[in-house]
């Protein structure tokens, strides 16, 4: 039942993106029948997808994938925003100008939009473990060619080709859903996501040390560049020929059952895809990750240039205060679901809208007051403020997301994670692109568009749970869980009964009523959120 | 009385702290007198290519000033400037009237001591990068405080703007070692995808 689920289900690619999955979607009940008779190094259920969460193992193949996965997701920021901490020396290399290098930026991100669609596509078709391997080993070449560019246009198309890597987000997510059991599998993606996110502030470190180590070895600054390019370039070979050699697609390295399973389409993607588009819920999501997710990429963009021009800093300097921007996702991605989950116990949904427009909107001040800042020290805390807060937020905006739909969960994550890359687009051909606003003035404009682009969260109204201002409707019909979840599926559906996962989860989501559940219809047994 | 002590004390440590802290006063170059002449064997328009071309700067006070007037130069530093063309759409060349934040001249052509005339014959250095330059040559006193210069351009700089065209730093190595890499990359994918499949028959 959940094997066909997961992998031939549209939108099925990004099954356990959110975090919420262990709980909600799936029918699993706390009494896992675990397969006692199989001999992996972790206890697993029935399918062999294990059931515990053991970091530092790199035993095959549930950790060794988790690993795998990450890894090379992590490899593939790296490569994309490789450019951002070298901007000053190509800048000169290349003649850029500054509508060059922010176009180039908008490209790194653009590319990821459609190349993330493709892949869930991909990986439904050849399984997690080629699409990975196959994104990673074809990507080598553009990082290579990096090392080639000789004016603007050649800048711009090789970073708009790289950022297409970006995709390996959704195979890693979809990898380790075959590979882990559903309560446990919004902790391991919301892990993964994390650290792979971290790449974009590795990359500040790992460049300028290269380029530094490489001037020292006696090379010109133009040179240097390029031979420092060559380093995430192997790594993204290096990770391919590791996912080749030591993953597999399925706990029982059987890719076959999974090919024959795929072809089993349960729901009509076009009435999947029409509950996602018509929800006003997702287009404001949509928009709010644009300014939390976008607006991380877009600095993971900028602030290196920003300290090494606004301060007078040297390449390496500049790089270690950008990556502590990058870096601070290992903690502040899950911290922002931690909030909203222990918000949730006690005043359900409402308290995580509240927490998402609190940390996003604080990011957004956090960010003005980083452009208006003078001096380093201010600077560099204005900055690592505004980056716990726009990656709480982060991680609270997919805290939300499965609770808007359960028929239509994975298109709109899918488009969610798109608005990021989108929102990251525009606001770097706004404001960082023409010459009209310096770095500075265009963070504090990006502050004021944060923070005004999250008031939109106020219209967020669920009529069984409430909205930030409103409280739950007092109409006895709509006011149930059953009545927003069912809604999703038509009369002719509902006859065949075609909507009774939605109605399972109805029944499971009712602690967003926070303490007032207590009062209400008993929870079942086994399904106490998990926390991310 | 121990109150009248106490702000005397704290007028004392703060002007302690101004005297130590306190900026300097900000060099502006609207206030420098011009009063080196400077010229080039460079002409308007030329192509200079970098780590091979040469070039002759000449610099000398302006003997129509009194005597005297440059008793507190000590050193010379000549620079290659950016021209306003090669400034356009850059921030971080950006002139500026304080000299602390002036980003105009990056490149150090010569530096020595001053003497009233003199001249340098300069390789333009592998890594200046392509643009449009002019040559800027700064007096400084015995505090490395600029207090004079001279430049081969006029006060708009538009005359005298010669061209250089830097070293890419594209080399053969580096192309052959990307060819390389990237096909080592495309024939591994082919060999393990088709190995595998194989293996599955």
């Amino acid at each position: 039942m959940e094997t066909t689920e997961a992998v031939g289900a549209p939108g099925s690619s990004l099954h356990g993106v959110t975090g919420k999955e262990p709980a909600y979607a799936f029918s699993v009940d706390s009494k896992t029948q675990l397969d006692t008779n199989a001999t992996f190094d972790l206890p697993v259920d029935s399918e062999h997808k294990a059931t515990k969460f053991k970091l530092f193992s790199l035993a095959n193949p549930h950790m060794r994938t988790f690993h795998l996965a990450w890894s090379s997701f992590f490899t593939c920021f790296v490569s994309t925003f490789a450019a951002a901490p070298l901007v000053p020396i190509i800048r000169d290399d290349l003649n850029l100008k500054k509508a060059d290098i922010g176009n180039a930026g908008v490209a790194s991100v653009s590319g990821a939009i459609f190349s993330r669609l493709v892949m869930g596509a991909v990986c439904d078709m050849l399984g997690p473990r080629f699409g990975c391997a196959f994104l990673m080993m074809l990507a080598a070449p553009t990082v290579f060619c990096m090392s080639l560019v000789s004016n603007a246009a050649g800048y711009i198309t090789m970073r708009f080709l790289i950022g297409f890597s970006l995709a390996t987000f959704v195979s890693c997510q979809y990898w380790m859903s075959t590979m882990f059991n559903s309560k446990i599998i919004g902790l391991v993606n919301g892990t993964a996501a994390g650290w792979g996110n971290m790449g974009g502030g590795a990359t500040q470190l790992i460049m300028p040390l290269v380029y530094d180590l490489i001037r020292k070895a006696g090379a010109t600054p133009f040179v240097a560049w390029r031979i420092a390019y060559f380093v995430p370039g192997c790594l993204h070979i290096i990770m391919g020929i590791l996912v080749l050699t030591l993953g597999q697609d399925l706990p029982d390295g059987n890719l076959k059952s999974l090919q024959k399973q795929g072809n089993v389409n349960k729901d009509k993607f076009s009435k999947v895809l029409w509950y996602a588009l018509t929800n006003y819920r997702t287009w404001i999501f949509v928009l709010l990750y644009g300014y939390c997710m976008g607006v991380e990429l877009t600095t993971d963009n900028v602030i290196a240039e920003y300290f090494y021009d606004r301060f007078d800093l040297n390449l390496r300097t500049a790089g270690t205060i950008a990556a502590c921007f990058g870096m601070a996702n290992i903690v502040a991605r899950p911290l922002g679901g931690l909030l909203s989950d222990k918000g949730a116990q006690y005043w359900g949904m409402r308290a995580r809208l509240w927490n998402i427009w609190i940390l996003q909107t604080l990011g957004g001040a956090f960010c003005l007051w980083l452009g208006r800042a003078n001096s380093l020290p201010v600077s560099v805390v204005a900055m690592v403020l505004f980056s716990i807060c726009a990656q709480a937020a982060c991680g609270a905006i997919f805290g939300v997301i499965p609770f808007i739909s359960r028929r239509s969960l994975g298109v709109i994550s899918g488009m969610t994670g798109a608005g990021g890359n989108f929102g990251s687009g525009l606001t770097q051909l706004l404001f960082f692109t023409s010459s009209r606003y310096d770095t500075a003035e265009g963070l504090t404009l990006m502050g004021i568009m944060i923070m005004a682009c999250t008031v939109p969260i106020t219209l967020v109204h669920f009529p069984q749970w409430g909205s930030m201002f409103l409280p739950p409707s007092k109409d006895e019909k709509r006011s149930t869980e059953e009545h927003y979840y069912g809604s999703e599926w038509n009369e002719e559906e509902r006859s065949q009964g075609l909507h009774g996962a939605s109605l399972k989860f109805a029944e499971n989501s009712r602690s967003e009523r926070g303490k007032r559940n207590v009062a209400s219809a008993p929870t079942p047994p086994g399904n106490t959120p998990e926390h991310v | 009385m121990a109150g009248l002590r106490l702000s005397k004390t704290t007028i004392a440590l703060l002007l302690l702290i101004v005297c130590h802290v306190g900026p300097s006063m900000a060099v502006l170059f609207s206030q420098l007198p011009k009063t080196l002449i400077v010229t080039a064997t460079t002409k308007s328009g030329d192509v200079l290519h970098a780590g091979e071309d040469k070039f002759t700067v000449t610099w000398a006070l302006n003997t129509s000033l009194p005597a005297g007037a440059d008793a507190n130069y000590k050193t010379v530093k000549v620079l290659l400037c950016y021209a306003p063309v090669s400034q356009h759409d850059r921030k971080w060349r950006k002139s500026n009237n304080d000299l602390k934040k002036d980003k105009t001249c990056q490149f150090t052509v010569v530096k020595q001591d001053y003497s009233a005339t003199g001249k340098h014959e300069y390789t333009v250095a592998r890594d200046i990068p392509t643009a449009s330059y002019f040559v800027r040559a700064y007096a400084l006193d015995a505090s490395d405080t600029k207090v004079a210069f001279g430049q081969t351009t006029d006060a708009n700089k538009t005359s005298n703007i010669f061209d250089i065209v830097g070293i890419t730093g594209r080399t053969t190595g580096i192309f052959v070692s990307a060819i390389v890499f990237s096909a080592f990359s495309g024939v591994a994918l082919a060999f393990f995808y088709v190995v595998e499949n194989k293996k599955k028959k």
